[in-house]
């Protein structure tokens, strides 16, 4: 079975996952589109601990993990509108010696889905940087 | 062609001249590769982690560690202490990057298991190939001694069987002629005659004849 990613969108209709991914460097741009790739072809099931979460204090929230010169850290959750066959990727983010940059990320990641819980149009289908 | 594999095919073309990418999604690839690949082996023998980590001599806790596509500082002594656990083959490989293309689209938990060899169909001989057994028969012209081999192969007895001079028994390979013996004969190792069946009954085949092994029961 596979997943559909999705992109939180502000209230403009900008894409603010898709602007964090421009910033990063082509290793990193790889790193993120591999593990992307394997959520939508298998879900959380298959691959072990590529998903960590749902984080303490921050309810649903998930992040992505990914090791390397920088540790990418994507915010995301199931759904959440249908969890059984979505993901929202809700914020761009890194860590550095265990703390968050930016340091509001998981929180912001917790407004944003729900945002988009009560608004559905508040999300995109992801687009992947190259 | 699917469209995903279209998709990845064109995304390598566009950072074609960023080497960097191809190689950081390889490398990516591998590591979610091998720490889903430990975990599905394991699922598949219905094994907990502490099964496996008694099969490999090794932690539990570091079998945890290597079924995780975080981790990837496995080396290939570990590799190869896994796969004499799941009783499989580590097949360590330089590719093309097509290749990738195609390994990354069939990934699932059915392109990932393997069989043991135990269970491994190409090493299973259906039961209407396997030949009936068939017991080879002839006398040791020098010593008059009746003997028998129990075979599924047709082989042929030298004619005539004789004991070299000086010996005191017969390898098997004293026994057959050169282009008798069956293809998986042909790597056994030479065995004393002792363990051979000595047959203290009338034979099949004439005294000193050799020939053509009988086949009987």
């Amino acid at each position: 079975m596979t997943w559909t990613l999705y992109d939180y969108v502000d209230g403009h209709g900008a894409n603010d996952f898709e602007a964090w991914s421009r910033t990063l460097q082509k290793p990193e741009l790889a790193k993120l589109n591999r593990r992307l790739k394997a959520l939508e072809d298998t879900g959380p099931a298959l691959a072990p601990q590529m998903l960590a979460g749902p984080l303490r204090g921050y309810p649903h929230i998930y992040k992505l993990k990914m090791n390397g010169r920088i540790a990418l850290r994507p915010l995301l959750c199931k759904g959440p509108i249908n969890n059984e066959t979505e993901y929202t990727l809700l914020k761009g983010a890194i860590e550095v010696g265990n703390q968050w940059q930016p340091a509001s990320a998981p929180s912001e990641a917790v407004d944003r889905r729900g945002i988009v819980l009560r608004d559905a149009k508040r999300r995109t289908p992801h687009v992947k940087v190259l | 062609m699917s469209k995903s594999y279209d998709n990845l095919r064109e995304d390598f073309i566009f950072n074609q001249d960023h080497k960097e990418y191809r190689h950081a999604y390889a490398e990516e690839s591998l590591d979610i590769s091998v720490g889903t690949q430990i975990k599905v082996l394991r699922e598949q023998r219905h094994w907990r982690q502490e099964d496996l980590a008694r099969e490999a001599a090794m932690q539990q806790p570091m079998v945890s560690r290597y079924e995780n596509v975080n981790y990837s500082n496995w080396s290939i002594t570990t590799l190869k202490k896994l796969a004499r656990a799941y009783d499989v083959w580590l097949d360590v490989r330089f590719r093309s990057f097509g290749e990738l293309v195609q390994t990354t689209e069939e990934f699932s938990r059915e392109s990932l298991q393997v069989r043991r060899f135990a269970d491994d169909p190409f090493f299973k001989i259906p039961r209407k190939v396997l030949r009936p057994k068939i017991r080879a028969t002839g006398q040791i012209q020098n010593t008059g001694q009746l003997i028998a081999i129990d075979t599924r192969q047709p082989i042929t007895l030298r004619n005539p069987l004789r004991l070299p001079t000086g010996a005191t028994q017969l390898s098997f390979w004293d026994l057959l002629t050169g282009s008798g013996a069956g293809p998986q004969l042909v790597n056994s190792p030479p065995h004393p005659l002792g363990s051979a069946p000595i047959l203290n009954r009338p034979m099949k085949v004439a005294a000193g004849a050799g020939a053509r092994g009988n086949y009987g029961s």
